[in-house]
């Protein structure tokens, strides 16, 4: 347990914490702390205790007790971010928000939507579906992700390159602040006067407030859709042709990128019908109007063709379709048919240095002799290449640290950036500096100061210590 | 003695575990509790912190070992294909021979072994059933066919009606069979669920069929079933599911479907009888069994199959599997009311399942809930299609 955490947090806390949400919504047993104490990236970090309450007012009463004993509070959704986001590095609660999820109101005419952080995205998707609406932003891990931790990552999702990510769709924000104060940024309304608190506090990884309701922008189904994979036998010309159908000035709905290694393990856990025999596969899919949209395909086979894809095939039924995805969005997951551990990393980079990059990384896992496979928003130059690694060798997570850091860095030296979608947290904090001057960040330590000044909201995160002192 | 040894062979496929948080998305328990205590993640990161050596065992994690209902709906959506019931079974095991059992379950094997059923009972009541039957059913004669009622059905009132309606349906086939009577010992399944080793148990039922002559033993339990088929030894004579052999009779024309299902009440819609089907977790997903009582249903006439939200493979428990009943009763009704919820928004007038504890756990929960929608047999609901005999 991290020194002094523990001594901050005595039974009479506890006891008002039970009287808060109820004792059975108050966890301290150490199994119960350990089950806390981790996400989906490497990293770990036991809370002290871990809380789960089922409102806006108890979210409100719990931050104000926190407030006033100065105790580090980690916001938590699913628990699936990649970054050691949501992990209790330096202890105290975690406040989980896994009960509120409810949804508050469906308003179809203006195509709004307000609903609590603990809802699964695919929930709302589902919820929408009768309508005929949907929700744009769609990580891959939908299904088990909340929209409170998809506004604190700002996630991304294949259909993004299209219609943007979470931040593009998230027009309100019903926050907790530090001291249990309960504001209302934003609305249904398209803007509204002031400083864009709400840009502000998309992606700000659970350091500025709590988030415990959002208010989102619908959109229509699309009228008609068409999901081709287009099959190389080089990484080089799938990469080309991903640079080449932007610079026509196509913009499918998605164009996603799988190379051979990915396309084994996904195989194996989904039988979703990608050739394995392939180097590598591209995933595009075009929505809207049916109008036109035959033309636009054929322009993009054509293209492909010309990067000497082997072929392109058209999914024929919405089953075939929903293969595909289940596949692309299983990626992660099933790495673990390969290795027991991953790091991602998550770099974006200009999309006509897509191929130079791809070139680069598999350099650095033949040097450091890692396996590295890639699946990814490339329509976005949104990388993720895996490193995978058996966690009980000998010294093998400095290597990949190592290698990781490389990655980052061949990103930003290719005029990209070291994340794309799945935030700082703690595993790229050391990035930071490649991206952000000591200014650009010490302008951040001051946003953070102005909404947090006694570091109490997910403390440890996003932002590198700095010597720089802060204004007082 | 730790015993460690018993959960250590499981590290690797622990360590597959990428810990993407996927199986929330799948796991009934935790549907409703929404705790990582409850998933298979949290599972295995506390299974795994025992053999690192940074976890004691203690009361608290052996319940969030057992408070799950081992209905491998998490194997079966995990991408990195973790083996959730082998990491499982081997912790149950582990836990049960270094005495760490929940109190209930403890209870319940002490049932088990001294009365030889789950009830605690007099093994002789076992056929108390058959009571007021225009029907000999019989015991202990030899006979191609025995028909193995189950704990269950054969113990719990509320269940009587599955194998009154399946002998009835037999006989109206002309299907010889005997049952073993008193002599019939639990199969063993929740023992075995519960990490125990059932050796007497197997060894005397395999024996008192054995003796029968029997070539098939038929079960309506899917428990039973899957215990006999895949826990025990191979036997002389072959497992059948009741539904298996009601498909086959009916594809036989042994036994013909006359009529709609006399189960509209008044004022109900017209045209079919919206029936669905719930997959039993031992039936469906462990043993591969879900044509059959589909294909009954279908061959009856005035009767519409929709299908739930989960189905087949992706069935969603009914909330009554593994031990969860008996470690938490008040957790296994909330699961079960939220497969009813799923019945509901398809619409459907009636759940027909195939399992006596399934259909309990959900009637029960029907019931709670004042929700005036049958659960039953499919045996239950073909013989209400059949002409009453001469
Ligand atoms: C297999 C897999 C695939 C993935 N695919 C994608 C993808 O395609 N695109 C993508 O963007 N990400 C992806 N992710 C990463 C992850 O799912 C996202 O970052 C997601 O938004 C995290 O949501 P969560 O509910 O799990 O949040 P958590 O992991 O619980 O928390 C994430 C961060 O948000 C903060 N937070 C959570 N809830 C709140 C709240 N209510 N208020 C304030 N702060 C909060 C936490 O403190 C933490 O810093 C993937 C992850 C996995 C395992
Ligand atoms: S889905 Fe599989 S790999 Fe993912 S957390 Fe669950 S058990 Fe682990
Ligand atoms: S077996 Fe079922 S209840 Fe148990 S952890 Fe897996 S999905 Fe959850």
């Amino acid at each position: 347990m991290p020194a002094g955490s523990s001594a901050m947090i005595d039974e009479s806390i506890l006891h008002a914490l039970r009287e808060i949400v109820g004792p059975e919504h108050v966890l301290t047993d150490p199994e119960d702390l350990l089950l806390y104490a981790y996400d989906a990236s490497i990293h770990s970090g036991r809370p002290d205790v871990v809380v789960f309450p089922e409102s806006t007012e108890q979210v409100s009463r719990i931050m104000a007790l926190a407030h006033a004993h100065r105790i580090p509070v980690i916001p938590r959704g699913g628990g699936t971010n990649l970054s050691g986001g949501s992990v209790a590095s330096q202890g105290g609660i975690v406040l989980t928000l896994s009960r509120m999820t409810k949804v508050r109101e469906i308003d179809i005419p203006n195509q709004r939507a307000v609903v609590e952080a603990g809802l699964y995205n695919l929930a709302l998707q589902e919820i929408l579906a009768p309508y005929g609406y949907l929700y744009a932003p769609d990580p891959a891990s939908q299904k088990v992700s909340t929209l409170g931790g998809n506004v604190a990552e700002n996630a991304g999702g294949p259909h993004c390159l299209k219609y943007g990510v979470t931040t593009n769709h998230v027009l309100g924000l019903e926050v907790v602040l530090y001291d249990g104060r309960v504001i209302q940024l934003g609305g249904k309304a398209f803007d509204t006067p002031g400083y864009d608190l709400v840009g502000l506090l998309v992606g700000s990884e659970g350091t500025l407030g709590v988030v415990t309701a959002v208010t989102v922008r619908l959109l229509h189904v699309p009228e008609a859709i068409k999901t081709m994979l287009a099959i190389f036998d080089d990484l080089d010309g799938a990469s080309q042709a991903v640079s080449d159908i932007i610079a026509a000035g196509i913009v499918p709905a998605t164009l996603e990128m799988m190379d051979q290694l990915m396309m084994r393990a996904v195989e194996e856990a989904t039988h979703a019908g990608y050739p394995t025999d392939a180097e590598a596969v591209l995933i595009i899919e075009l929505d809207g109007l049916k109008d036109g949209m035959e033309e636009i395909a054929e322009q993009i086979v054509e293209i492909c063709r010309r990067n000497r894809a082997r072929a392109v095939q058209v999914a024929r039924s919405a089953e075939e379709r929903d293969k595909l995805w289940a596949g692309r969005r299983g990626a992660f997951g099933a790495t673990g048919r390969i290795k027991p551990a991953y790091l991602v990393n998550d770099g974006t980079v200009p999309r006509t240095a897509l191929p130079q990059v791809l070139r680069q990384v598999r350099e650095i896992g033949q040097r450091y002799g890692l396996p590295i496979g890639n699946v990814f928003h490339a329509g976005d130059g949104n990388l993720h290449p895996l490193i995978l690694f058996d966690p009980r060798e000998e010294g093998i997570l400095e290597l990949v640290e190592r290698a990781g850091a490389e990655i980052m860095r061949i990103c930003v030296e290719a005029g990209g950036t070291i994340t794309g979608e799945h935030g700082i947290g703690l595993e790229k904090i050391h990035g930071m500096p490649l991206i952000a001057s000591p200014a650009a960040i010490q302008a951040m330590r001051w946003v953070k100061e102005a909404f947090d000044p006694i570091d109490l909201l997910n403390p440890g995160k996003v932002l590198p210590q700095t010597s720089v002192g802060v204004p007082s | 003695m730790d015993f460690k040894e018993l959960l250590a062979p499981y590290m690797d496929e622990m360590l597959r575990c990428t810990r993407c948080g996927f199986c929330q998305a799948a796991c009934p328990t935790y549907d409703a509790l929404r705790m990582e205590s409850a998933v298979a993640r949290g599972k295995i990161q506390l299974l795994l912190s025992v053999l690192n050596g940074r976890l004691d065992l203690s009361p608290k994690l052996s319940y969030y070992v057992y408070r799950c209902l081992d209905c491998r709906l998490c194997q079966q959506t995990c991408l990195s294909g973790v083996r959730t019931d082998e990491i499982f079974e081997g912790a149950r095991r582990w836990l049960a021979h270094v005495d760490a059992l929940p109190a209930p379950l403890r209870a319940l094997e002490e049932r088990v072994f001294t009365s030889h059923n789950i009830a605690g009972e007099d093994n002789t009541h076992r056929t108390l059933w058959q009571e007021n039957m225009n029907l000999e059913v019989p015991a202990g004669q030899p006979a191609e066919a025995v028909f193995f009622v189950g704990c269950v059905a054969s113990l719990y009132p509320m269940v009587y009606s599955i194998p009154q309606a399946f002998v009835q349906v037999l006989q109206r086939a002309g299907v010889t069979f005997t049952t073993l009577g008193g002599e019939e010992w639990c199969c063993g399944y929740p023992l075995i669920s519960a990490g125990r080793d059932v050796e007497p148990l197997i060894e005397h039922n395999i024996r008192a069929v054995e003796a029968l002559g029997a070539r098939w033993l038929i079960t309506s339990c899917p428990s039973c079933y899957h215990t006999w088929k895949l826990k025990y030894p191979p036997a002389s004579f072959q497992v059948v599911h009741a539904t298996e052999l009601l498909a086959a009779l009916i594809d036989e024309g042994r036994i013909v479907p006359a009529h709609p299902p006399a189960l509209r009440r008044a004022g109900d819609t017209a045209g079919p009888l919206r029936v669905t089907y719930h997959d039993p977790c031992d039936l469906g997903r462990k043993s591969g069994v879900y044509d059959a009582p589909r294909h009954v249903i279908t061959s009856l006439p005035g009767v519409e199959l929709v299908e739930m939200s989960t189905h087949h493979a992706l069935a969603t428990c009914c909330g009554g599997g593994g031990n969860l009943e008996s470690i938490d009763p008040e957790l296994s009704a909330q699961i079960a009311g939220r497969r009813l919820a799923q019945a509901q928004r398809v619409k459907a007038e009636v759940i027909v399942t195939a399992c006596q504890q399934c259909q309990r756990t959900l009637g029960m929960a029907a019931r709670r809930q004042r929700l005036r929608m049958p659960v039953m047999d499919v045996a239950e609901l073909l013989l209400s299609t059949l002409e009453e005999p001469a």
